[in-house]
């Protein structure tokens, strides 16, 4: 198995400030507002949101399969999307996209054996099929599906869940790639088996010093997939409201969106019969239209009237950056219960 | 709470398949207590819908219940004609059925579907009674009145969600049966309406069976919970008991597997093993749990644990002894 071969401080891709809008016959959707991003050698950058909040969209600008409205994508100094045709497909297998649904992603008429082989016939060209075999047995063991031998001959149908997801993570490293975009890849996958689609994708970035892009809408999977020194991204209607290292977001969210995240992340030690709390999930329900305020506004327990009015401000608290016009009075403020 | 509203009882189901019978529900004993919110929590494939189904004889085609009573206020719901098993259905029962929201027909308004089941139901109501009445119970969900001249595809998948609830609730039943109600659905979204629903049970004592995969979803709002696993219940008891201190060693390796903000890394284990086969002939013998169990001993290879009471909990674990 080759490693990557970059250093840590290298900036394998960055994003400057990069829009996405979809345009339809009556309107124009602003998918994803200015946002930067530098993806580095062994690192886990956590990107959490809810359904619309453009993750998906950022994960795809990222893996190159949007290309930016506006806005620049480098990979290692040079702009993909500015490259010929064949050079462009050469950057783009460097970053591998892990869909959601591990359900959709596998031909149910391949067989295990067949999903991976194929794979590796394309990028590993000259292999004897005993050392297609070979690689497919070791990519089964690294996913943990065990014993390689057993499941060769299998159908998807016959994989659980969990099972499927690793299998689809392994596919995805096949080409050896320096990103590995991972989209919700636990949200389809039953609890007792999310954990070891976590470690797996942990074990890529220690192992293989790979850069992992964690898109999910589970708070707590951040805790347990993130180092010290991994970051978060909390995104929230096409904007990133909130961004610094996870385990400083997680240990005191500044941004009012990010603190009612947390209070509702799943927990054994959540009291879920909160009156107050289920008041705040109540207001939240509200929707209104928005004028050029916050785009958290309406939503949101600390609004005040500028707020409704003014775009907020990038307001930097330590290493933190928050989209928040009363980001200084908030940190350590809890959600409002009281 | 201390009646049994619904009484089941050695149920067995199963489904017929090509490669033989898949026992989605095997000889599960079950009360369901007059107005609580009782949990049943299960991993895909352990049956759990299928119950559901078992209890309200609505199924596919290939689904035949085997065995056993479901008793709903001393009628035995297995027994009951169509016709008036229908009626109990539609009134004093309700179904809310997994990713419901898209059971509604996109041509109709929310108002025409309210017409449509309130009129299929309560014949006797004029069209202003059900309107009233649909107001009624969308304000019950948190929903503006308004709704009721929109179509489906101008509601967002949480409030498409609150209709249906609404919707089954306008029909008035005690007892409401929700598969899987919130999952697809933003955790915040999720929450807020896990929250309404615990606030009907305690305003109005609608009894609840909500089954989910997500234990961690129902705390501070069951008051029991049901553990299934391989198509039986292996454990029953308050869900704080069950949560602080589970006896069976399935419920203890399903709470370790859990990803909480309030858990290191370490403390996070996945379930060693998959789950089990129910199709007849290669379930586990024994206990249905023993091939993943850390706990295995001889007995439990042979010999099915049955259900033991102890003091409020049950139990079906050859660890306890009654």
């Amino acid at each position: 198995m080759s490693h990557a071969t970059s250093t840590r401080d290298e900036v394998i891709e960055s994003l400057n400030e990069v829009s996405v809008v979809f345009k339809t016959r009556r309107r124009s959707v602003e998918a994803l507002g200015k946002t930067s991003l530098e993806l580095r050698p062994r690192q886990i950058i956590n990107i959490v949101g809810e359904s619309g909040s453009g993750k998906t969209t950022l994960g795809r600008v990222v893996a190159l399969l949007q290309k930016p409205t506006s806005g620049k994508v480098l990979y290692k100094g040079v702009d993909p999307w500015m490259e010929p045709p064949k050079r462009f497909m050469e950057i783009k297998k460097k970053i591998q996209y892990v869909y959601q649904d591990p359900y959709a992603a596998l031909n149910p008429v391949k067989t295990v054996y067949e999903t991976l082989a194929s794979v590796v016939k394309m990028y590993e060209k000259g292999l004897s099929r005993n050392q297609v075999k070979e690689r497919v047995i070791e990519l089964l063991e690294l996913a943990n599906i065990t014993p390689p031998e057993y499941f060769l001959n299998k159908y998807p149908h016959h994989l659980s869940g969990g099972m499927r997801q690793r299998l689809c993570i392994v596919r995805a490293i096949i080409p050896n790639p320096e990103v590995l975009v991972a989209d919700e890849p636990i949200s389809m996958v039953d609890v007792s088996m999310k954990a070891s689609i976590l470690n797996l994708l942990r074990s890529l970035r220690s192992q293989m010093g790979m850069n992992i892009l964690y898109i999910t809408h589970e708070l707590s999977s951040v805790k347990y997939i993130s180092d010290p020194q991994d970051k978060l991204l909390v995104m929230y209607k096409g904007h990133v409201v909130e961004e610094g290292l996870a385990s400083e977001i997680l240990a005191k969210p500044i941004h009012p969106y990010s603190k009612i995240l947390l209070s509702i992340a799943p927990s054994l030690s959540r009291r879920g019969d909160d009156e107050k709390l289920r008041k705040i999930l109540l207001l939240s329900t509200r929707s209104r239209i928005q004028g050029k305020g916050c785009v958290f506004a309406d939503r949101c327990p600390f609004a005040i009237e500028k707020c409704f009015t003014e775009p907020p401000p990038i307001v930097q608290i330590n290493h933190r950056r928050v989209l928040c016009h009363r980001a200084s009075e908030l940190v350590g403020e809890d959600v409002p219960v009281g | 709470m201390s009646e049994p509203i619904l009484l089941i009882e050695n149920l067995t189901a199963d489904y017929l398949v090509r490669e033989g019978l898949i026992r989605a529900v095997d000889n599960v004993s079950l009360e369901v207590r007059q107005g609580e919110l009782l949990g049943i929590i299960g991993e895909s494939g352990s049956g759990k819908t299928t119950l559901l189904q078992a209890i309200t004889r609505v199924g596919p085609l290939n689904f035949i219940v085997r065995s056993g009573r479901v008793l709903y206020r001393n009628v035995d719901l297995l027994k009951l004609p169509d016709v008036e098993l229908r009626r109990l259905l539609g009134t004093r029962i309700g179904f809310v059925f997994q990713a419901a929201q898209n059971s509604l027909n996109p041509f109709y308004r929310v108002r025409d579907h309210f017409y449509e089941t309130l009129s299929s139901h309560y014949p006797d109501l004029d069209k202003v009674e059900m309107e009233n009445r649909a107001i009624q119970y969308l304000e019950l969900m948190h929903l503006n009145p308004n709704v009721l001249n929109l179509y489906p595809h101008q509601l967002s998948g949480g409030m498409k969600q609150r209709v249906v609830i609404a919707l089954v609730l306008s029909t008035q039943p005690e007892l409401v049966l929700l598969d899987e109600p919130v999952s697809a659905l933003d955790l915040i979204t999720q929450r807020s309406i896990v929250a309404n629903l615990k606030e009907i049970n305690t305003k109005y004592g609608t009894t609840m069976v909500y089954v989910t995969h997500d234990v961690e979803s129902l705390i501070g709002l069951a008051h029991r919970i049901a553990i299934y696993y391989g198509g039986k219940i292996v454990e029953v008891g308050s869900i704080e008991q069950v949560l602080k201190d589970p006896l069976h060693p399935y419920t203890k390796a399903l709470i370790d597997s859990l990803i909480t903000t309030d858990k290191s890394s370490e403390e996070v284990k996945s379930i060693p093993g998959n789950p089990p086969s129910l199709l007849v002939g290669h379930k586990p013998q024994g206990c249905v749990f023993h091939p993943r169990c850390p706990y295995v001993k001889d007995i439990c290879k042979r010999v099915e644990p049955p259900m033991l009471k102890l003091g409020d909990r049950h139990v079906a674990c050859h660890l306890y002894k009654g």
